[in-house]
């Protein structure tokens, strides 16, 4: 015993000691010199030479700056517009860019594609002291460094026309307060895709919805679900909470029921639970209990829907803009027997408007905290450059998805995208996580809802309890970081 | 004081040798040791990532750990875990090294291949083939299951079922090198000892019972011991199927401790996971050892 409590011990300070050996900051002594002058007085018969005082003038260098910019992604992915290597684009942008800024270093770089969605190799750069300067990615996964108190205050990047040219539903995620913490570059046309050939083969195409709004209630949709649903070879849709990737296919479910709130940004609290959302939720069990889903939601991750709904095995689900990529790639390859699909709106509550189109989780730039107020303004004149229409809109264009910036000249051969892009103008947009404002530790509680998900696709789940832990969880969540 | 001049005459004898081991041993401090003793420290902390600014909160640490209903799933999962694979890799490893011993070399051989290559291919691989062996639609499972009449499982989506999904993957894998370990003992075992139990009269099932189980002793404690701190690991089975769901019924405190570490970018609660886990094994490893010391089979 008494060896024992000895080792212990020992560990126990030794742990301290290594702990202790850790790079100290040091303040660096500021030594101030002073120069004085004196008067040397020699006498002394001196040969006094006249020369002639030439100025030559001397070239200043200044000082190069380098900027780190890294966005989500692996090496070898390719623009989906044009099939240009994102690194070969960035590499002629950044190329323009340095010739017009001389003095200005861009250092690029494809970081942090992991397969489970995290950040790790940024984590791990952040975690080392050597973040990038700029990084490029979807806004949870930016924000969390924002929650770190990592990331600059991107105000000074944007004119009063740039902010009047986004999105505000969608910009309004990037606001903490006064604070722009990150500027949203694009976003995913988050409609609800149908499987057309499948109604058409089924003979029952004049159940979908139809031009100018492509809207539907809900009661609509119900019908053409239980028409169309036939499983195993068809189920009416899916859905996914076997990880919290891509939790906004069931978020967006809640844009046809406008009462329901899924996250207050006056009272700064998710409401979730309220009357509202457990309408918005009964219908959605309402799927799972009629069996017009594919089954084992708790289990699937969206890697594992994809098949599905390639193969001919789903009619229709929300997350468009995902699946239209696909799906046109694999025409494209040759890799699925090809059909016909078009985007809908999700289902609205009878008496509430057409839902409002979503742009959730878009791209965006953060800035990591600088030292060097000379840097920092090179970087925020890159951002700005960045962030201009015609760049905003290739980016977007490259990933698939629609820009952010209204103003962005942006065209696609997708008539989907169009009709999205006019919907958003005339429904307005649906922010399906946040109302207003993103709160903090929003990776911990995306977590905590991907586990209620989980919960809530189960025979004879009791819905109200679950909404109500979640919320409980969440709230707790955020009151640790507020 | 002689003391003291006796050690270093001591060292100073065998510094070639210490010489030799001084790479490795610099190494084990270096990768192993000094991060175990960092980490056993930020266990104290709130720490995220800039650790240099970490919060110390002591003990606090812990005490919320304890509080934490997610902590408490995995560490029971992580029993669980345990209490059921543990035995089962060793009673399903010994039968078959049993029942393959008798057999001729070359039959030994490919069953010893047969058996270890699972092992040899990995949690990850094998983890994606059954991904798609339990899927409840396309899976090679469920169709089977329906030539008996047999509704589709949902294996990986129901709270049970996903535990034992993880254990039926995790046992094709860990079973191999413990056969390999066991054929090994059982070839150690002197062929004359069973001659003269043979001459009393002793049968093959009283062999096996009160000669080779005793004197495999040593095997099937190393066994135990290492399998047990392997499944108090279990981590990449649990990414690969289930991500720890459905609502934490498959998950474990190495995945949570993933989970802590490298989504959510809490190091300080993640160590003390660690901390904890590493605790556990210590204790139920010397309990092992002292339990199977003391008995006899």
């Amino acid at each position: 015993m008494n060896k024992t409590l000895f080792f212990f011990t020992i560990l126990m300070i030794a742990s301290v000691l290594v702990a202790g050996c850790q790079p100290q900051v040091v303040e660096k002594e500021v030594v101030v010199t002073e120069v004085v002058e004196k008067e040397v007085v020699v006498e002394k018969e001196v040969e006094v030479i006249v020369t002639q005082e030439v100025e030559v003038p001397v070239e200043v260098q200044p000082e190069r700056i380098n900027i780190t910019y890294w966005i989500f992604g692996s090496e070898g992915s390719a623009m989906s517009d044009t099939g240009e290597l994102w690194s070969d684009w960035y590499t002629r942008i950044f190329n323009e860019y340095e010739e017009a800024h001389p003095g200005v270093d861009i250092d690029f770089a494809l970081r942090g594609y992991d397969a489970s969605g995290s950040t790790l190799y940024v984590d791990t750069a952040v975690a080392a002291g050597t973040p990038p300067d700029i990084y490029f990615d979807t806004k949870f996964r930016v924000k969390k460094y924002y929650d770190e108190g990592l990331l600059e205050d991107l105000a000074p990047t944007l004119s009063e026309e740039d902010i009047a040219a986004y999105d505000q539903a969608t910009f309004a995620g990037s606001y903490d307060g006064d604070v722009i913490w990150s500027i949203p570059a694009s976003g995913g046309y988050w409609n609800f895709i149908v499987n057309t050939t499948l109604f058409e083969e089924a003979g029952i195409s004049d159940m979908l919805p139809q031009a100018p709004d492509y809207g539907w209630t809900t009661e609509e949709f119900m019908a053409a679900c239980e028409a169309i649903n036939n499983p195993p070879d068809t189920y009416c849709t899916a859905f996914f909470a076997g990880s919290p990737s891509m939790d906004s296919a069931t978020n967006h479910w809640l844009a046809g029921f406008p009462d329901c709130q899924f996250y207050d940004a006056e009272t700064q609290t998710y409401t979730v639970n309220s009357p509202a959302c457990m309408e918005a939720f009964e219908f959605l069990h309402s799927i799972y209990d009629k069996g017009l889903m594919v089954p084992g939601a708790a289990g699937l991750i969206d890697d594992t829907t994809d098949p599905y709904w390639l193969n001919g095995q789903i009619a229709m689900l929300g997350q468009g803009n995902w699946y239209d990529k696909i799906t046109g790639n694999a025409i494209v390859e040759g890799t699925i027997e090809p059909f016909e699909y078009m985007h809908v709106q999700f289902p609205n509550k009878p008496g509430a408007p057409v839902t409002p189109v979503g742009m959730s989780n878009p791209d965006v730039w953060g800035v990591f905290k600088q030292d060097d107020p000379a840097k920092l303004e090179a970087i925020y004149e890159l951002i700005s450059y960045m962030q201009q229409p015609d760049i905003a809109a290739q980016i977007a264009a490259g990933w698939g998805k629609t820009p952010v910036r209204s103003d962005a000249p942006f065209e696609s051969d997708d008539p989907a995208v169009a009709a999205w892009m006019e919907a958003a103008r005339t429904h307005g947009a649906y922010n399906s996580y946040f109302n207003d404002g993103v709160p903090c530790n929003y990776n911990d509680v995306r977590q905590a809802w991907a586990e209620a998900r989980q919960e809530f696709w189960q025979d004879g789940a009791d819905i109200q309890a679950i909404l109500d832990a979640f919320v409980e969880r969440a709230n707790g969540i955020i009151a640790e970081c507020q | 004081m002689s003391q003291f001049k006796e050690l270093t005459h001591n060292i100073w004898k065998g510094r070639s040798g210490y010489l030799f081991i001084a790479p490795g041993y610099l190494a084990f401090i270096a990768f192993l040791l000094a991060p175990l003793l960092f980490a056993i420290n930020l266990s104290f902390y709130r720490s995220s990532f800039d650790i240099s600014a970490r919060q110390f909160i002591g003990f606090e640490q812990y005490i919320r750990l304890a509080n934490d209903p997610v902590f408490k799933k995995a560490l029971i999962n992580t029993i669980n875990y345990t209490m059921v694979i543990v035995p089962a890799t060793l009673f399903i490893s010994l039968v078959i090294a049993l029942l393959i011993d008798p057999l001729d070399m070359r039959l030994q051989s490919f069953f010893r291949g047969a058996f270890y290559l699972p092992g040899v291919a990995g949690g990850v691989i094998l983890s994606v083939v059954w991904l798609w062996i339990f899927n409840p639609t396309y899976g090679l499972l469920n169709y089977f299951l329906g030539f008996l009449g047999i509704e589709p499982v949902l294996w990986l989506s129901n709270a049970p079922q996903s535990f034992w999904a993880v254990v039926f993957v995790v046992l094709t894998f860990t079973i191999g090198q413990p056969i390999i370990l066991f054929l090994a003992g059982l070839a150690g075992i002197p062929q004359d000892v069973l001659d003269a139990a043979q001459v009393d009269g002793a049968n093959d099932l009283q062999k096996t019972f009160f000669i080779r189980l005793p004197l495999l002793r040593p095997v099937i404690l190393f066994v135990l011991a290492t399998q047990t701190i392997q499944v108090f690991q279990l981590w990449e089975v649990i990414f690969m199927l289930t991500r720890g769901g459905p609502y934490n019924s498959s998950t474990s405190l190495v995945y949570l401790i993933y989970q802590t570490a490298f989504i959510s970018a809490k190091y300080g609660k993640a160590s003390a996971i660690g901390v904890v886990l590493l605790l556990i094994i210590l204790v139920v490893t010397l309990l092992q050892m002292r339990f199977w010391k003391d008995t006899d089979l």
